[in-house]
Order: C-alpha cells, then structure tokens, then sequence
C-alpha cells in the first residue's frame, strides 16, 4: 500500500527556509511506500555510511548519529554542531515523509546545508532507506 | 585489463623472464665471466649485483644507515655490466641490499664506506611477489571507472551518476589531482590495503566508508567522496571492489621498466625531517632566480594545516630541527583544528586532533639574501587593516577593496611571514589579499607575486615590493592587488568599469574573470606573471601588470583544451613557454607565440582564443582500463631554467605522485627519476640548488619535500612487507626530503 504525502520547503525573504507538509502543493514531492529495511541497510552502507553512525550511542561522525531519528525533532542530536543553514531551516520533527524527501534531494531542500555535497538517494533506494531508519529504535 | 594471479611455474618463468630479459636487452655484448674491477673512494660502497641470470642491470643498490641525525638512505642504480658506486657516504655503518622491478629485496648486508661487494639479487619467485615493488600506479590503474555512458551525469533517478559530472574528465579529476590525489598516493601499500587497526566490518564498503572518516582529514575525504556517490555506491563501492580484488589475488596488469640510459646516472638520497604526524606541502633550499644562494646551507618546509613548526634540514651535518613560528595576533588567530576535526579515530594516531596548526604555511621562497618568505596566517581572518578598505591610500583597494570578514579558519586566508635565518627574527607583512604560492619577479623592486587560489569576488593577484617594504617596514605601501580584467573590448587597454561574470555583458566594457590562481610564476620572456586556475578542465592565465598595475594590470585566459584536462601547479620557462602537469597524464605546455589570432576582443573571458598554442607530452604509466591517459596524478612542474640538475636548461620536471617519482621532459621523452625506496615517495613543489658552480654533479642537485598529507603511508623503516608503513612508532616514516643528482655516468663518484 502506498501512501502520499507532500512536502514543501518555504524560502523565507531572509533566506532561512522551514519546511510543512502540505497535501498536493509541492516543491518536493514524495510518493512512500512500504520499505525493505533489510535492503534499507544495504543502500544505508553504500550511500549514507560514509558520513552518519546507526547504532545506539555510536558517536557523531561527519554526519550526526541517526539512531532513533525518526520521530525526534530536527537538529536535536547532542554534541552535534549543524550548519548554520540546517539548523535555521530544520523546523520539523523527522517523520519517514520529511526524512524521505530529505535524502531524496538535500540540496534543494536546504541549499548550503553539510550535506549538499549527496545528490540524494534514488526513489528506489528512499523507502527501503527510511525503513531501514525507523527500525533502529 | 587487470588479470588474475599466475601460480605456480608460469609466474616464477614470467619474473624470471622479466629480471633476465631486462639485464640482457641492455646489454649489448656478453657478459664477462669475472667481476669487472670498481673503482671506489673511501666514503664509496661499490660493486656487482649478480642473480642467477648473471649481472643485474638497472636496479638500485641501496645504502641505509640509522646513525645519523636523520634518516638517511643513498642509492645508484647498476649499469650494464651490473655494477654500481654509491657516492659520497657519511661515515656510519650502513645496510645494503637491491630492489629492482622482477626482484624482491635481497637481505640487507652491513657495510662501511670504503668497501666493495657482491651482491646478489634475489629474482622474485612470481608476478605477486615482484608486484609488491610496483609503483603505486600500477596498483591505481586497476581501479574501475564509470564508463563514458555514464556521462552526462542525470542524477539518481536517471543514470545514477551526480548530474554535476558532465564529462569522465571531469569525474576523473576529482578522484585524481582535484580529489583524493591531491593529499594520497593512492595505490601504494597502504591505501591498497585496509589496516587492521580500522576495526572489523562486515563488508568492504563499510570499511571504506569508515576509513575515509579518519582523523583530520576526515571532513575534506567526506565531502571528497560525498560528491562521488551514486546509488549503487559509486566510488566508494568501486574503491571496495578495488582493495577486494587486490586482497583476492589480482595484479596490475602492466610492469615498470627499470631504469635505463640517463636515468642510471642517477643518485638520489633520501632523509626526513619533522614527525610522522605533521606533513608539508613545499620545501626552499634557494633564490629560485640565483641558485646559488644558500649553497650548502639548510632546507626551511612549510606545514600547512599540521603543525606551527618549520622544520629545517641541515644536509651537511644530517641533523633536523624546526622553529616555531609565530603569528602576529595570537589572541583569535583560528587554528586548522576548527576546519579539520577528529571525528572518526585515524589507525595510526587514534582521535589525537594532530593538525593544529594557525600558521598555515603553504608554500616558501627565499630571496637572494636568504630571508624566507612564507605564505601563512599571521591574524584572524575578521581583522583585515583599515587600508584594504575603499578609502584606503592604497590604490588597489580604491578600485578593489578587499573587506570581507569571514568567520572561524579559512584556508586561504594566509598574509606573509618572513624569517631570517641570520637574525632568527619573523617579520609579518600583512596583506588584504590571501596568499597561497609565491614568486619573485627578477626586476629591481624585487616584487614578490602571489596566487589565492580563491575563485569568485575574491579572485586577484597579489604583489609585495619588497624592496620598498625592507626600506620602510610600510606593508600598506609596498603591496598592491588586482582584480583579473580581460580586454573583451578589444581597446588593447583596461578600461575604468567592466562586465561582472555573469552578469550580461557588455560588449563596449572589459570583463572580470572569477578564475583564481593556483601556481604562480614569473615569465622571464616578457615580465608578465602567469598561473594555473583550477576549474575543470583547467585554464591557465597571463597577467601583464602594466606601468601601473592596479590600473593597467590585464589578463588573458587559456583553458586547457583535449586531450589534456586537470590541472593544478605550473611554472615558466627562461623561453617565456608555460608548462603544466595534468591528471590526463600528460605535461602541457602553452607557448603564446604561437597563437594566430587576437588574443582579446569578445569570447576573450571564455579561454578558447589560442589552442594552438598548446602541446601535450604523454606521461609514462598504465591507464585506466577503457582510458587512455596514464592513470597519474601530476601535482606540480617546476622548470630546471639553470640546468642545475644536468638535463639541459629549461628542462621541464614534473611531480610524479603515483609513481614514486619527478618526470623530466627531455627532448620530448620522459626521465624518470624514480625513489625506489622508501616506497610512496609524493612531492608537491621541486627546488634546485648549486652550491659550487665548479663543483660538478656533486655540487648540485634538486631537493624536493615528500607532500602526501599521511607521511605514515610511506614506507617505513623495517617495514613488514614491501612499502608497507612501519609497524611502531618509531619505524614509522616522518616526510621525507629528497636529493636528485645526476652523474655523467653511473659509476662517478
């Protein structure tokens, strides 16, 4: 079963964007479905590993932690220094919609955030992906 | 095409061939029965090596002692007859054994200065044992590129490939020169290789993906490889495969050749300085324009981000020091740690933060009264003075202000730090523009220039007179900036007001260009300063400064056309020809005599005016499979215009970073100047001295600085396996600096 949802990033004149989820009126848009979190694992070691840690209390890397990310606030990891865009734009709790769109093109979510140099994960890849994260609980 | 390990008899018959065939293609006449007679000195090592296939010709006989002040290994390769003399050795006791390509090393055997040996050669017993000698670009060029289909990039949903990839060039530049070459050898024994130290993974990847993390570096490999990923992991995914199929059993599918005609001539020594913690980037040893100065005296190393200390080599006595080098503000100067945090534990230092360094020194040059120049941060990059503003005296800042405050360390925000070694004092001269490498000019002001290596706003050349600072101690009157202004109007001068780039043009005004320099030289042709530019495929820029250059300065642009691509260091010949290393794996050189038609005029900001004015030399090395280029990564060129090594003045010398080696363009033809050991020999910046103008080869010679950000990746002393890194602390390998001298043949001593 598939369920849709839509995101949109809203650019405030001052630059700083925050991000709601509006039904059918998107920058962003997200077409979830159910994932594999066994094969969420294997495209999380090829695409996200390199710079974010998974298992409980491992330490922040490049990336901050992402155990138990789904469902906490954003830009809420402890001890983790955000960019100045990401933490003045990431007004939202990561639900598997927002995390989902979020890998899918980082850059045109945040533009200047650390994680702009990923071109993002391929649909195929995303629910599987989020899946994977909402495990790790 | 990479293949599988042979086993057995057919490898043992293939080195055997490899070793015999070598010794017997360069020997022209049989072999003598009895050893021919060497003639030594006292401070000489000289001898035969032998292997079961008779004299051993072009292989190295190295002599490597641990009683001096430093490390100290010297080297000559064996002539036809398999002879060699290792010259000029400092009294100690030394081991001595031979490395040669279809060999492994042969035990070492203690010696004195003064002795003659037999040595024999120990023929490797397979293709995987020889391998292990290899250069580390035979290794590299077994990696797995994309193939052409998968460029143009069309993102993750298309071809999986980042739609910010164009070309494979311009893929191939960034895991070459403008990438993870930049700072690695890559292929040499430790990057081919996962150090257990990293921990256990469950898959290749992983371990991959963890390794880039490690210590300092870890944020610049993160990004590095953040922008190579693809969704079946990309680069990464390729590297796993790479070090899985090494660990398998696979072998580079190409071997060296040894060493033949001048390059037996030969000698290279090879010492280290400063820890294996800290890295350089450039060395000085002399007044590039009058090499002779500081004959016989002491080397001085800039450390970029690692460390505040400049290491100093005493050749003479073999003994390393460093000085601590101030900075001006030492209240908020921000140090390289902030950039370059230990978020991931590194397995050879753990999470110790080893690059701290506010200095930032890149890059040094010495003027002909031996003072040193460095490029190097001297106060916060918050605290530009007054007169880098609009209403400033100086008139570069009228036309150009340079006021940014930018927060926290940036990288290129370096001024000038002198030191004079007869007074042991640091001068700073603080600067607007942000310094980077550095040249004089020979004229009277004794005008020091200077690259940023900044694109965009902040793109200009700097310059320093220095000989009005040294009256004056008055930095604000003595330097001077440009912005890069090319003649779109085709008026044959610069014109007040000019088109911004990208911003619509207009076709009656000249044009900025945000095109920073990165190498920066001098041209003794004309005056006019010229420097490479980074952006793929790569461009080199000409400045002639004018009578005024703030006013007058105007610049050309060249953008490195194909076959070539990737470019990073470059220097001038006495001819007034640019030559420039290239990640297509060749050396380019652009000879603006050559160029038909006008140089200015509209489309002059684009770089397209003259590509024939450019040529390309091939570089020696195996390619990627499905590529064509060698698959090496030139960092730096440096032109031998003094004949200081022997090769012949204007002699082009490129940085050979995959191949342990400089290459020297002679004739058309590359020298290889190989360091056979240690293995992982990585240089970024070449200097070349004469300390006796009638002293001959022995007075003379090229002193490079190994500039791999990991010295521990270079061999170490005892190394467990060939070119391995050393197992204790105390055998690990510190960086290196390294004498190149050519003899008239291979036995002079």
């Amino acid at each position: 079963m598939t369920s849709r949802h839509h995101v949109t990033v809203i650019v405030r004149p001052g630059g700083a964007a925050v991000v709601t989820l509006l039904a059918l009126a998107s920058a962003i848009s997200v077409a979830r479905g159910e994932g594999d979190p066994a094969k969420g694992n294997a495209a999380f070691v090829r695409q996200c590993a390199l710079c974010h840690t998974i298992a409980r209390g491992a330490p922040n890397s490049y990336g901050p932690n992402l155990f138990g990310i789904v469902g906490h606030r954003a830009a809420s990891v402890a001890g983790y220094k955000y960019s100045r865009a990401f933490a003045a734009s990431a007004q939202w709790n990561w639900s598997p919609d927002v995390l989902g769109a979020w890998i899918s093109d980082p850059a045109a979510m945040i533009p200047g955030s650390t994680m702009d140099v990923f071109q993002g994960v391929a649909d195929s890849d995303r629910d599987d992906i989020v899946a994977y994260l909402a495990n790790q609980r | 095409m990479s293949m599988r390990s042979p086993s057995g008899a057919i490898a043992a018959l293939t080195v055997a061939a490899i070793a015999a065939g070598a010794a017997s293609n360069v020997a022209a006449q049989p072999q003598p029965a009895q050893h021919p007679a060497i003639e030594i000195d006292g401070d000489d090592i000289g001898g035969v090596v032998t292997s079961r296939f008779g004299p051993e010709a072009g292989v190295w006989v190295i002599a490597e002692t641990r009683e001096l002040g430093t490390r100290f290994a010297k080297m000559a390769v064996t002539d036809d007859r398999g002879r060699f003399v290792i010259p000029d050795l400092p009294r100690a006791r030394y081991d001595v054994w031979v490395r040669g390509y279809g060999l492994v090393d042969s035990p070492k055997v203690a010696s004195e200065p003064g002795r003659t040996l037999d040595l024999t050669a120990a023929v490797a017993p397979d293709l995987a044992a020889a391998a292990q000698y290899y250069p580390a670009i035979y290794w590299f060029s077994m990696l797995r590129i994309p193939d052409q289909s998968k460029f143009p990039g069309t993102g993750p949903n298309g071809n999986g490939m980042p739609v910010t990839f164009k070309t494979r060039d311009q893929w191939l530049d960034v895991i070459k020169t403008n990438g993870c070459g930049n700072c690695h050898q890559i292929g040499n024994y430790a990057t081919r290789t996962i150090p257990d130290a990293l921990g256990h993974f469950d898959s290749s990847i992983a371990a991959w993906a963890r390794r880039l993390q490690s210590g300092p570096g870890g944020s610049t490999m993160v990004r590095t490889m953040g922008r190579l990923l693809m969704p079946d992991g990309g680069h990464l995914a390729a590297l796993a495969d790479w070090t899985d199929r090494i660990k398998e059993g696979e072998l580079p599918s190409a071997s060296p050749a040894r060493p033949t005609g001048i390059e037996r001539n030969l000698v290279v020594t090879v010492r280290d300085w400063l820890d294996p913690k800290h890295y350089l980037h450039d060395l000085v040893a002399t007044d590039k324009r009058r090499p002779t100065v500081n004959a016989r005296g002491p080397m001085y190393g800039a450390t970029e981000l690692s460390t505040d200390e400049m290491p100093i080599l005493d050749p003479v006595r073999n003994s390393k020091t460093s000085i601590t080098v101030p900075v001006r503000d030492p209240e908020d100067t921000p140090g390289a740690e902030l950039a370059n945090p230990v978020f991931a534990a590194s397995p050879y230092f753990g999470n110790e933060q080893v690059w701290d360094s506010r200095v930032n020194a890149h890059s040094p040059v010495m003027d002909s009264a031996g003072r040193v120049y460095l490029t190097a941060q001297i106060r916060s990059p918050r605290n530009p003075p007054a007169y880098c503003g609009k209403d400033s005296i100086v008139r570069s800042a009228q036309l150009y202000p340079l006021t940014e405050r930018p927060d926290g360390f940036v990288q290129n925000s370096r001024q000038v730090t002198v030191f004079d070694p007869k007074t042991k004092r640091f001068s700073f001269i603080d600067t607007c523009f942000g310094t980077q490498h550095l040249n004089f000019a020979e004229d009277a002001d004794d005008t020091l220039w200077f690259s940023n290596n900044t694109n965009g706003k902040l793109a200009v050349v700097g310059w320093v007179n220095t000989k009005k600072y040294w009256e004056s101690g008055d930095a604000a009157a003595a330097q001077g900036w440009t912005a890069l202004i090319v003649d779109t109007n085709a008026n044959g001068k610069r014109d007040e007001g000019y088109n911004e780039p990208g911003q619509p043009a207009d076709p009656n005004k000249d044009t900025r260009i945000p095109y920073g320099f990165y190498g920066i030289s001098w041209s003794p042709l004309d005056g006019s300063i010229w420097g490479s530019s980074l952006p793929h495929p790569g461009y080199i820029i000409r400045l002639d400064p004018g009578p005024n250059p703030p006013d007058t300065a105007l610049a050309e642009l060249y953008r490195v056309p194909l076959p070539g691509y990737g470019i990073r260091g470059m220097d001038v010949d006495r001819e007034g020809v640019v030559w420039v290393p290239l990640d297509s794996g060749h050396i380019g050189s652009f000879d603006r005599r050559k160029c038909k038609g006008p140089l200015n005029g509209p489309g002059a900001e684009e770089g397209d005016k003259c590509p024939e004015g450019w040529t390309f030399y091939p570089l020696p090395g195996p390619p990627f499979q499905g590529d064509s280029g060698a698959a090496e990564n030139p960092y730096y060129l440096w032109v031998d215009q003094h004949n200081i090594l022997g090769l012949g003045p204007n002699t082009p010398i490129a940085t050979g970073n995959q191949s342990d080696s400089l290459h020297a363009l002679v004739g058309g033809r590359v020298v290889e100047l190989r360091v056979p050991y240690p293995m992982g020999f990585y240089a970024k910046s070449i200097d070349g001295r004469i300390d006796d103008p009638g002293g001959g080869w022995k007075a003379r010679g090229l002193w490079v600085t190994s500039g791999n950000r990991t010295p521990v990746h270079i061999e170490g002393i005892d190394a467990p396996a060939p070119g391995a890194p050393g197992a204790t602390q105390a055998t690990r390998s510190s960086p290196l600096v390294v004498n190149f001298q050519l003899r008239p043949d291979p036995l002079a001593h």
